[in-house]
């Protein structure tokens, strides 16, 4: 990658960085003002809006880098390794956001922090199993080696985002069904009023432009290590 | 009438945007770093040359790209130099 396409920011991310700053502002307006306060969970209630916006970028993004695993594994290039670790490292970090939100919730619904109920669980496992990539591949020095192996195991862990996403359907549990709750296998309803609903699927845009925002910079970071290793590895002659 | 649960929301909000925040502030701490190692790598191999005398490799590849526009300015320069001729030839006869 040239330095001048390093250095400089592209105008569309300049656009990209107003509009989800502008997106994320009016998602807290929505979420603290124009959303009503629930009934029975009061206030708490509003990290909902947070907590299934980030699960969704989270899966979303996972889902993206095993696809760009298989993809790696058809066509080796660089690039397409480098995608693949944004999107792992995202989805890590809204993963986090998603159980600590659940988490915070969880203590006045359910009166626990944490309950081996099996979203909980298998979402943690699907954090642990991230986790593990992105210390894994530190481990490996040869970049080609490394990017195969990355490929490999992003396709493998992307087996814990439907689990993750089915595991309230599969086995019975405390977590309400979003998502398809008129569904006869959901084993709780959440019903939503207008508000609420608009309130979600504004998040969810938010959170989605904005995800797609921070993916393109850790994109753009991901060539400039490259560049560095490239240089690195000249350097050691090899 | 709704439980007080404020604080649980506050706190959710401070962990959720604390985490984006950290992430965000990670993106020009990285870069910053990045840029540095990349300028210590890249003045590696000129102090290395200087001091075995042998081109570096941006030397080289700058000796590359100038090859072709050092010929196309000799090329230039014998054109010009060949009309000048023809004009003061003709400006001779007349």
């Amino acid at each position: 990658m040239a330095s001048t396409s390093l250095d400089r920011k592209p105008r569309a991310l300049h656009v990209l960085d107003i509009v989800s700053a502008l997106l994320m502002a009016a998602t807290i307006y929505m979420v603290l003002f124009y959303a009503p306060t629930e009934r029975v969970m009061g206030q708490v209630q509003r990290l909902f809006y947070l907590h299934v916006a980030s699960a969704w970028v989270s899966m979303a993004v996972l889902i993206l880098a095993a696809i760009l695993g298989i993809v790696y594994l058809v066509r080796p290039q660089n690039k397409i390794d480098i995608w693949a670790v944004a999107c792992i490292e995202l989805g890590l970090v809204y993963a986090f956001i998603c159980v600590t939100t659940g988490a915070i919730w969880a203590r006045p619904a359910w009166n626990t922090w944490w309950t081996w109920d099996p979203r909980v669980v298998t979402f943690t496992i699907l954090i642990l199993v991230y986790l593990a990539y992105m210390l894994l591949r530190q481990g490996i020095e040869d970049p080609q080696r490394r990017a195969r192996f990355g490929a490999i195991y992003a396709i493998m862990a992307s087996v814990t985002v439907p689990l993750t996403y089915f595991s309230i359907r599969i086995w019975r549990t405390l977590h309400p069904v979003v998502i398809g709750s008129g569904d006869p296998s959901a084993q709780g309803t959440f019903d939503m009023t207008r508000p609420m609903l608009h309130t979600l699927l504004f998040s969810l845009l938010a959170f989605s432009i904005f995800g797609f925002t921070l993916l393109w910079h850790r994109v753009r970071l991901g060539w400039l290590a490259d560049r560095v290793e490239q240089l690195r590895m000249k350097a050691l002659g090899r | 009438m709704p439980i007080e649960t404020t604080n649980y929301m506050l706190l959710g909000f401070a962990v959720a945007f604390i985490t984006i925040g950290l992430h965000l502030v990670s993106f020009p701490l990285r870069t910053r770093n990045l840029k540095a190692d990349l300028q210590a790598l890249e003045t590696v191999p000129k102090a290395s040359a200087k001091a075995t005398g042998k081109k570096t490799v941006a030397k080289k590849a700058a000796a590359k790209k100038a090859a072709p526009k050092k010929a196309a300015k000799k090329a230039a320069k014998k054109v010009a130099k060949k009309t000048a001729k023809k004009t003061a030839k003709r400006t001779a006869r007349r």
